[in-house]
């Protein structure tokens, strides 16, 4: 019986130590989220801006612009970005991007992966991978993502690639997030349809097509890191999520082992008190 | 004087919004001027200086290049660095001026020049609209 009780204490003993650990990494995520969500607000007019003019000058120069990051190049591989994070307990934020990949990537595509556990997924399956900007989603830094965007213009001009993707988490609220494919490259138009055009007289200087060939990479800076910072948002909002639960359910695991404890507890007494009455009596 | 809208966004949120009555920038393919008015422009700017008037003063800033947009109702800048010669620390521009010598120096591949190249037209630019104030 005593072993019983015993082990049962040492249950809630463990149980409670893996609540603390929940418990603050819960704590750390909601103040990282209210961080991440305070920067994604701040991105936004700068993203919205740069897409709105991307759209403007494209709409008023339809068909006008012979412009190679509007052609898609048909012999060449498709290049993913895909963001997952770097570390775990955060639910099935990753398992979710990974599935998306798996679902759409083909061979001989090319990954360029941020986050250290999508690229340990990929080395498990002995799929090969860029790892040049791994970190890209703890440090954030805008350099880094002008400098993976300069690497994939150039590679995109040279048309040594077909096209280029991102996967990555859309942040719909603190409880939904759903991984998302978007195409970076070539541009298209059609995702643009709901900006209307404010001025069809517009002065380029000195060409519609310099400008493009300066703003287009512009744009891919503003969108990649755009999305970045909305998947470790993501990520954030469901470490939080998901660490709540976990604490949630940590604390009704020991009040049931502690009702447990009790009544063995109870039972242990009163099996000793009749032993003690059986004794006596017997006298 | 006549003023118009100004709007300069970068990745960190908007930087700047204001009334203004002149703006004088660079862009790749020249100095230009714009005051209120303007027929829509768009064009891309050059690592350069950057100023304004406003209230009869004038304004300059550090620009690491980046994309002017101009229609009627405001002229909006999209940058990837602004800065105002009081944000602008200049320990940091001459490292990183001397880095970039170093580096122009050293390397061999284009892409490296190149790249130093830039940094060092940054550092430049950054001295130069530190020691101008």
């Amino acid at each position: 019986m005593a072993s019983h009780m015993q082990s049962i204490k040492r249950r809630i003993k463990s149980v409670e130590s893996t609540k603390k650990i929940t418990k603050a990494m819960q704590l750390v995520a909601t103040s990282k989220l209210r961080k991440t969500r305070n920067q994604l607000d701040e991105l936004k007019p700068y993203y919205s801006k740069v897409q709105e003019t991307v759209a403007e000058i494209l709409e008023s120069n339809k068909g006008m612009i012979d412009n190679p990051y509007l052609k898609e190049n048909e012999n060449g591989k498709t290049v993913y970005i895909v963001i997952t994070s770097s570390l775990g307990l955060c639910g099935g934020y990753n398992a979710n991007v990974l599935k998306t990949m798996s679902n759409e990537v083909q061979d001989g595509d090319l990954v360029y992966m941020i986050g250290t556990k999508g690229a340990s997924y990929l080395a498990h399956r002995h799929i090969e991978y860029c790892h040049d900007y791994l970190d890209l989603n703890n440090d954030m830094d805008f350099k880094d993502v002008v400098r993976l965007v300069n690497e994939l213009t150039a590679m995109y001009r040279k048309q040594e690639i077909g096209k280029i993707k991102i996967i990555y988490t859309e942040f719909v609220n603190n409880l939904t997030f759903t991984p998302k494919v978007v195409t970076l490259l070539p541009v298209d138009t059609a995702e643009f349809e709901n900006i209307e055009v404010t001025s069809k007289y517009t002065i380029f200087e000195p060409t519609p097509n310099d400008v493009l060939n300066h703003l287009i990479p512009m744009y891919l800076q503003s969108v990649i890191y755009g999305y970045l910072v909305e998947s470790v948002t993501s990520e954030n909002a469901s470490r939080r999520t998901s660490m709540e639960n976990a604490t949630d359910n940590a604390e009704e695991l020991i009040q049931d082992l502690l009702l447990k404890y009790n009544q063995a507890r109870q039972t242990a007494i009163t099996n000793e008190i009749s032993e003690i009455v059986a004794g006596a009596n017997a006298q | 004087m006549k003023t118009f809208k100004l709007k300069i966004v970068t990745p960190k949120g908007i930087y700047k919004e204001t009334d203004i009555e002149m703006l004088n920038l660079r862009t790749t393919s020249g100095q230009i001027g714009i005051l209120a008015n303007h027929l829509p422009l768009a064009s891309a700017i050059d690592i350069s200086e950057m100023n304004y008037i406003q209230n009869g003063e004038r304004y300059i800033f550090a620009l690491s290049g980046g994309f002017v947009y101009v229609n009627e109702e405001e002229t909006t800048i999209i940058a990837n660095a602004i800065e105002s010669p009081e944000e602008i620390d200049l320990r940091r521009a001459q490292e990183a001026k001397q880095r970039a010598e170093g580096r122009l120096k050293t390397s061999q591949s284009d892409i490296d020049i190149l790249r130093a190249e830039i940094a060092l037209k940054k550092a430049l630019m950054r001295i130069q609209v530190k020691e101008g104030l």
